[in-house]
């Protein structure tokens, strides 16, 4: 079930209202149940890879947490090999055998590797490695194992964050999921006005910019010079407020049910530096890599060789991740060398450049510019296609001094009206989200008198209303 | 909690009365009061159907045209032309017979041939001779492929052809007729009415077309398929659509390269003839000429710039499969779906756009003897 949908707009106040109605003792079985419900209305079947995934988690928990030595590890394995094995089945399988076969056709070998033609279930990774950090958690003995298996299995497929993050932790979400959450008037206020903040990111301002991302993507032969550069803008914002807009709207229902799930972005395009931006940008899959590959591998405390080693293995993993495709491992690689430049030259205490104040626009401009760069390869549909909206990046520039027609190329064919829109709508974000750097807009209407609240809302409400896109397009980040 | 719960109604109840009155009130869709009655008699009594009554969704509104003018119990034409926008520059003149009517149907698939026939025969209005348009997509099993990374995903599930709106009635009871069961490949879920009533009133993005329709309302239609010019009158009394532009080639020409590269490879991806809608189309020829009716197979071409980039087996498969079915059934066919069957078609720009014939177009095709 989509969050802008119809559907959606039905089953979350029928959800919340059942949710507070019912003594807490049900709550679990409830919210388990329009989970389910949830979860199955994308495809009813896949259902039960996450029932099991959650039986082995669950005993595997239990197991961890009663075994002692060696033991612990095999049932951390034996966890770990289930949930990585439905990745790969689903996830990665047909990226191996497409490799396989280019390989045995290098090879001239002419018997070929036969495909499996399944579709990814919707939110798989997200699911997968929110299971994998209770194992891990309850293997490092910071989290005791799991006896409900109810509530274990709504700690995985708490409906809000099951397809698309926040990626929790056992230690955020299951002491909530048994607390008594009573009916706070301001926490439900605030709770709405935050899943309004996030629809108007994903579909008034994600849907609207991705008309002209999407042309650029899917005829990249037809853009040069500044098209290509406003269409990568363009969807560097639509990504953001695509995702954000999806953890915002997550955050806000639970926060009305009174479970705080944690920040998944912080204005990652405020980030001075790429350091910053990895601080801010999809946190809770950051600190997910942080804390169960980048510190198990050594982190920062083994030499300088092999702390580079590490965070370009945390990208690379990270962009393989996010999809089946060498464009994703290409991007997760260009975000490790970015940040290993970074890293070897502004934070060794050796390096001279580490003294070096460098102002605030300078850092922002550099970093958005190798970030929007990088999403070339997260978007474009083929390496081919890649490769030629880099190349066609610097051709065409000439456009911008031939006159009033030729700047329509700009528009990417679409219209002005419709283009202008689109820049103001993100300059209107980074304003507001400059404002939240100081105090979170949530705080800044709470703060402001009634009337100017309800106007505030009424504006909003207009907005989604007269500008919203709804053709009931997905979140991206579902595909992972 | 319950204090809430109805300030939070008290608060919205303004801001959706407005989009629920708003969304009832200019209807841009046509969803709560449709016009399309009205419209479809003024056009046949010939006034300006611009000035009283603006019909939007344009398929309803033909069907309502179609349905209405057979209502109206006009003399029966002893030629009628049943098929898409593909055979609607199909004129009178061209076709020399002097009380030939065109009703076609944009869009229009063999099911919605077949649900034709019923509405004629139940107004016992079944003409002499009909033209069957038939085109590429009328006998299409597709299967749907997603696409996730680099790979392709094909879902083991057909899509099916569908009778528009308001056919379905007339379809059953035509299969019904014709000795077919109704089946799984045939049924087809009615659109309900109700539900998409109640979606309407407070939709968004009906609410977005409604504010576009406010200041329009009156004078000037709210979709472009309904701009003054759109469509002509023909010299039979049936109307064409598309006229626009048919005056600027220059920019057809390169929005036919566009249409090229965009549905060049993959339109016919995976492309089967559908066994199941052939034998439906059999089965209506020897229906029809069961009641003494002449039947003509027509096929339109499609642009010689997008022909070749087709799957041309798909096309060329189901042409030889016309053939051999107007063989069995002595059906003449007309056209060819290869414009370079039509030396003519090749020399100038003779298309509105990839599937459309401009007028001139037609000629060539309807030059040659077809009786």
């Amino acid at each position: 079930m989509l969050f802008n949908s119809l559907e959606f707009l039905i089953f979350f106040p029928l959800v919340t209202l059942i949710y507070f109605l019912i003594p807490h003792r049900f709550r679990w079985a409830h919210l388990l149940f329009a989970s389910s419900i949830f979860y199955m209305a994308f495809i009813p079947v896949y259902i039960l890879i996450l029932f099991f995934t959650i039986l082995i988690d669950y005993i595997a928990g239990i197991l961890i947490e009663n075994a002692q030595g060696e033991k612990r590890r095999w049932y951390l394995g034996l966890s770990l090999i289930a949930n990585i094995g439905v990745l790969a089945i689903f996830k990665y399988y047909n990226f191996f055998i497409t490799n396989m076969n280019d390989l045995l056709t290098v090879l001239n070998v002419s018997n070929k590797m036969g495909y499996l033609q399944i579709i990814l279930p919707i939110g798989l990774s997200f699911h997968t490695f929110q299971a994998m950090s209770y194992t891990f958690e309850v293997y490092y003995g910071r989290q005791k194992a799991e006896r409900h298996l109810g509530i274990y299995a709504l700690y995985v497929m708490y409906y809000p964050q099951l397809v698309a993050g926040p990626i929790e932790r056992p230690q955020n979400i299951l002491p909530q999921l048994r607390t008594p959450q009573p009916f706070i008037a301001s926490r439900v206020t605030d709770g709405l006005t935050l899943m309004m903040w996030g629809m108007i990111k994903k579909v008034v301002i994600a849907d609207k910019l991705a008309f002209f991302a999407d042309r650029l993507f899917s005829k990249p032969e037809l853009y040069e010079g500044p098209a290509v550069v406003i269409g990568v803008i363009f969807f560097a914002f639509q990504i953001y407020c695509d995702f954000s807009g999806y953890s915002d709207i997550a955050r806000g229902a639970s926060r009305v049910m009174g479970i705080e799930l944690m920040e998944n972005f912080r204005r990652p395009y405020l980030s001075r530096s790429i350091h910053e931006f990895w601080k801010r940008w999809h946190i809770s899959l950051s600190t997910w890599f942080r804390d169960y590959v980048y510190i198990p591998l050594g982190g920062n405390r083994k030499g300088i060789y092999r702390w580079l080693l590490n965070l370009l293995i945390v990208f690379l993993t990270s962009g393989f991740w996010h999809g089946a495709s060498w464009n994703f491992i290409i991007w997760g690689a260009l975000h490790g060398i970015f940040t290993i430049l970074y890293a070897y030259f502004f934070l060794r205490k050796e390096s001279r450049l580490a003294k070096i104040s460098i102002p605030y626009w300078a850092g922002w401009i550099i970093t958005f510019t190798v970030v929007s760069f990088a999403w070339i390869f997260f978007r474009a549909t083929s390496f081919d296609d890649a490769l030629l909206i880099t190349k066609n990046l610097f051709s065409g520039w000439a456009i911008l001094f031939q006159g009033k027609d030729a700047l329509s190329a700009l528009y990417l064919n679409y219209t002005f009206s419709s283009w202008l829109l689109s820049i103001l709508l993100i300059a209107a974000l980074l304003v507001i989200e400059r404002m939240e750097e100081k105090k979170s807009i949530i705080a800044y209407i709470h703060s402001s008198k009634r009337w100017t609240r309800y106007a505030i809302y009424y504006i909003a409400l207009l907005t989604l209303y007269l500008f919203g896109v709804y053709q009931q397009s997905s979140f991206i980040y579902f595909q992972f | 909690m319950k204090r809430y719960i109805v300030k939070v109604i008290l608060f919205c109840f303004p801001f959706l009365g407005l989009v629920a009155f708003v969304n009832i009130y200019y209807d841009p869709g046509e969803v709560f009061h449709s016009q399309n009655r009205e419209a479809s008699v003024l056009m046949i009594q010939g006034k300006n159907v611009l000035k009283t009554a603006i019909p939007n969704d344009w398929t309803d509104f033909h069907l309502s045209y179609i349905q209405e003018r057979l209502r109206m119990k006009l003399p029966k034409h002893s030629t009628v032309l049943w098929g898409s926008s593909r055979s609607s520059e199909i004129t009178k003149e061209l076709t020399g017979r002097k009380d030939f009517h065109n009703f076609a149907l944009p869009g229009s698939s063999i099911l919605d041939h077949v649900a034709m026939i019923n509405i004629f025969e139940e107004l016992g209005v079944l003409p002499d001779t009909i033209i069957l348009n038939i085109d590429p997509w009328m006998f299409y099993g597709r299967k749907t492929i997603l696409k996730e990374g680099e790979s392709f995903y094909i879902l083991d599930k057909d899509q099916k052809l569908q009778c528009k709106k308001g056919l379905q009635p007339y379809f059953l009871k035509a299969i019904k007729n014709m000795g077919i069961k109704p089946n799984n490949f045939f049924l087809i879920k009615e659109e309900n009415n109700a539900w998409s009533k109640f979606t309407a009133v407070l939709s968004p993005s009906y609410f977005q077309s409604s504010v576009k329709a406010l200041n329009k309302k009156n004078n000037s239609p709210t979709t472009r398929s309904f701009t003054p010019g759109f469509f002509t009158i023909r010299s039979d009394g049936s109307y064409s659509l598309g006229t626009w532009e048919k005056k600027n080639i220059p920019r057809v020409r390169i929005s036919s390269r566009i249409y090229a590269s965009l549905w060049g490879e993959n339109f016919f991806y995976e492309a089967s003839l559908k066994s199941e809608y052939f034998k439906l189309l059999e089965r209506f020829t020897a229906y029809l000429q069961n009641k003494k009716t002449t039947v003509y197979y027509f096929l339109a071409p499609v642009h010689p710039l997008i022909y070749p980039s087709q799957d041309i087996n798909y096309q060329t498969k189901m042409e030889k499969e016309i053939k051999k079915l107007s063989a069995k059934y002595h059906v003449k066919v007309l056209g060819a779906f290869n414009p370079y069957v039509y030396p003519e078609l090749i020399e100038k720009e003779y298309f509105i756009d990839s599937y459309h014939l401009s007028s001139e177009g037609m000629n060539i095709i309807m030059k040659s003897p077809w009786q």
